[in-house]
């Protein structure tokens, strides 16, 4: 008779805490296999030669050569570079006009709510859209934005062909891709400011640019860096966008890590050699995270 | 501690899984009896009976009693995959009319030209049963095959309960040796085509210029054409197309990419004058559109359809648009198009003859390893690829690869480019297959996109191809010496 309850107690006690590890399992199966088992199975690819013509008869373990051979390879150190002055250059200017957007919403301003709605428009279209939508505007012989600059009275240029030219050109559509976005964090992060201190600032005299570098910025920190983080990580591993404008070229001048990998993973089919790159790529997104993460959690603390 | 064993376990865990008896992998041997790859090959010509090396027909002795008797029946619905374009639109009519004759139904799957390659490979190479034939491009099918990817039609062949009667392959010409390795058939020609230089009439009358025959002349023409309005002509090297349009003036002076014996040559004279030629049509002349390097078959279209340029080197494919003045009417006048199309230019010889060789490129019907209805699949391909079926496929616009359809007198009398395409089938060439044609094609998209862009001089970019394309080829087991 005693040893009922004890065994219901042991039963109910195992039960508790087993009952939300069931529940969560469904979610925490699908992520294994789509998130875990990808990852973990690219890098052991990344320590295999795996290519198209050889995985048949063998995948042979090469250690770090992949990972050399990578660092011997002049495009991925280009790609590398590229990818670098397109994250800083476009962030850059992304976070500028998009401090600036968020300010001027954050006013009292006539059809306030019209231009908010108008700025969110190019977040709305996918990626394939935008890319294919610039590449004809930008289109040399055709495209409407060499025709208004021939309006103006200035001669076309040539955005998507000219090395020089197409990673700004590719930078430009970031940029209008993807500032309303940053504009639309930041104005979230300026209507919860705290009154007090722009008031107390008022009255102590301080200019509005003084307020701005003193008040807003210090007390914005933490949304900054959060959308300075999302918006590093998005950029560093775009693709599409710059696939459909420039494919890479011309002559490598637009070639970010995404696209090498893509060449070597889906066009050459050298799949250890691609995930490498892979790797290399997520070692450097998990340092920027990582860096801008503790500056997160040391401002929370 | 903790850390250090988990260490070892992940070091252990990886050697163990890599193939340990195999430690060292062999390059993968290159298929015997692939298609010739000298820089001037020969094809047969777009005869009925071709002269050189055909596919035979293969023996019909012993069969077994196979999937035969299912033959008669209507077959199981199959999956074709067909990329975007003419040729998709093209094999919806056709395999309409094929399921209307036969009652076999078949669904054509339109894949976007971009992603054709990537999707085709993942698929096969995965075993993947999403298809049951694909229009597939002769440099594909090497690596494919040595991945165990593609199904040999033999079997289909060889049982004469299965196979068309009097089947006969040498009326594909040298199309099938691109698809026949180790004996094996993997595919039925289709699409062998090339490109022709097109013209504006109007413009060199005007001028008084003859149409050009040799690339000195092609240039001159080219140089007197140019003006504000109109661009002296076009080329396309754009970075993943680059070579489908350089070729042609690579073949055409004399270059090849590798010699009969699978050396790579890219970089001898005659590949490093072609280059120089085609870089210097922009950075020297200036007389192709300055974004020609964002150009590849589309925009080399709108150019000419626009009437931006007085002359291009443009595939066959757009013979029925260019012509067309519901499609091109800014290059037509009363009703008749201005374009006109010729062979392209060629090399003049110290007799005063001009020797011709251009190039072009491959594609057949194949079926995937992993496909649910192979048997289906087969017979659609060899309905399409036989007389009947080639000649619907041309008459709706396609190429044929049936000689017997592509010579055939009403077929060329509603599309009389097959009489030109029959005089440049003995001197065409085609990137030769190997099973690293894909890379092969990247590096020299590269090169070429180099030298047009002034980063490498032709000599410098031609130099960095070929020694990347010897080391490729001698790890997939091409010796290079």
């Amino acid at each position: 008779m005693l040893s009922t309850p004890s065994w219901r107690h042991r039963w109910l006690q195992f039960k508790r805490r087993i009952e939300p590890a069931l529940f969560i399992s469904p979610a925490f199966i699908v992520i294994a296999l789509i998130l875990v088992y990808p990852l973990a199975y690219s890098f052991w690819l990344s320590f295999h030669e795996w290519t198209l013509r050889g995985f048949r008869k063998c995948v042979p373990f090469v250690g770090l050569e992949n990972y050399i051979e990578l660092f011997k390879n002049p495009d991925f150190v280009s790609s590398l570079r590229i990818t670098t002055t397109f994250v800083i250059v476009a962030v850059g200017i992304e976070f500028v006009l998009g401090m600036g957007l968020a300010l001027l919403l954050h006013h009292d301003l006539r059809g306030r709510n019209f231009i908010r709605a108008m700025i969110l428009l190019p977040m709305m279209c996918t990626n394939v859209v935008i890319g294919l939508t610039w590449r004809l505007l930008l289109n040399y012989e055709f495209g409407l934005v060499n025709y208004y600059l021939g309006v103006l009275g200035v001669e076309p240029l040539e955005w998507l062909s000219k090395p020089a030219m197409a990673l700004p050109a590719v930078v430009l559509v970031d940029v209008w891709n993807t500032t309303s976005f940053v504009a639309l964090l930041l104005l979230a992060g300026l209507q919860a400011l705290p009154e007090e201190p722009f008031e107390a600032a008022r009255i102590d005299g301080a200019s509005a640019v003084q307020s701005f570098f003193f008040l807003t910025l210090p007390l914005l920190r933490q949304t900054i860096l959060v959308v300075l983080l999302w918006r590093m990580i998005d950029t560093f591993r775009i693709f599409d966008v710059i696939y459909l404008l420039t494919a890479g070229g011309p002559a490598r001048a637009t070639e970010t890590v995404s696209i090498y990998v893509y060449r070597y993973g889906f066009q050459s089919f050298n799949l250890g050699y691609a995930s490498a790159a892979s790797y290399i790529m997520i070692v450097i997104m998990l340092i920027i995270a990582g860096v801008l993460a503790r500056s997160i959690g040391r401002l929370e603390s | 501690m903790k850390k250090v064993s988990l260490s070892v376990l992940v070091l252990v865990a990886i050697l163990l899984a890599a193939c340990a008896p195999q430690a060292v992998q062999l390059p993968a041997t290159p298929i015997e009896e692939q298609a010739p790859a000298e820089p001037v090959a020969t094809e047969a010509p777009a005869e009925p009976v071709a002269t050189e090396a055909p596919a035979e027909p293969v023996a019909t002795e012993a069969p077994a009693p196979t999937e035969a008797a299912a033959v008669a029946e209507t077959l199981p619905e199959i999956v074709v995959a067909v990329w975007s374009g003419p040729e998709h639109d093209n094999a919806v009519k056709v395999a309409e009319e094929y399921t209307k004759k036969t009652g076999n139904p078949v669904v054509i799957e339109e894949i976007a030209r971009e992603a054709y390659f990537d999707k085709l490979t993942t698929t096969f190479v995965g075993g993947g049963s999403d298809y049951d034939a694909a229009y597939i491009m002769s440099d594909w099918p090497p690596a494919w095959v040595e991945a165990d990817a593609l199904y040999p039609f033999n079997e289909f062949i060889e049982d004469p309960n299965v196979a068309m009667p009097g089947l006969d392959l040498s009326v594909f010409g040298a199309g099938a040796d691109f698809f026949t390795f180790d004996g094996k058939v993997y595919a039925f020609p289709s699409e062998g085509d090339t490109a022709w230089l097109w013209y504006r009439q109007d413009l060199l009358e005007e001028k008084g210029i003859k149409v050009p025959e040799t690339w000195d002349e092609y240039l001159e023409a080219a140089k007197a054409l140019n003006s504000d309005e109109v661009y002296g002509t076009v080329i396309g090297a754009k970075p993943d197309e680059a070579l489908w349009d350089f070729m042609y003036y690579l073949f055409g002076m004399g270059g090849g990419i590798l010699d009969q014996d699978n050396k790579v040559i890219i970089n001898n004279e005659a590949g490093v004058k072609a280059l120089t030629f085609y870089a210097d049509l922009l950075n020297t002349h200036k007389v192709v559109p300055p974004d020609v390097v964002t150009y590849g078959y589309n925009e080399i279209l709108t150019t000419l359809q626009e009437g931006k340029s007085a002359m291009g080197i443009q595939w066959m494919a757009a013979t029925q648009t260019l012509q067309d003045c519901e499609q091109s009417p800014k290059v037509c006048k009363d009703g008749k198009p201005l374009l006109q199309y010729v062979i392209p230019p060629g090399e003049k010889q110290t007799d005063g003859s001009i020797k011709r060789t251009t190039g072009g490129s491959q594609w057949g019907w194949g079926i995937p390893a992993g496909a649910k209805n192979p048997l289906a699949a087969y017979k659609f391909i060899e309905w399409l690829t036989s007389k009947e079926g080639a000649t619907l496929w041309a008459m709706n616009g396609g190429i044929p690869g049936n000689t017997l359809a592509l010579s055939d007198p009403e077929v060329v009398a509603k599309i009389p480019q097959f009489a030109l395409l029959a005089e440049v089938m003995p001197y065409r060439q085609i990137v030769p297959p190997t099973t690293v044609t894909s890379d092969m094609v990247t590096t020299i998209n590269e090169a070429v996109a180099a030298a047009v862009t002034g980063t490498k001089t032709a000599q410098q970019a031609l130099d960095d191809a070929a020694a990347k394309l010897k080391t490729m080829l001698e790890e997939a087991g091409y010796p290079q010496g």
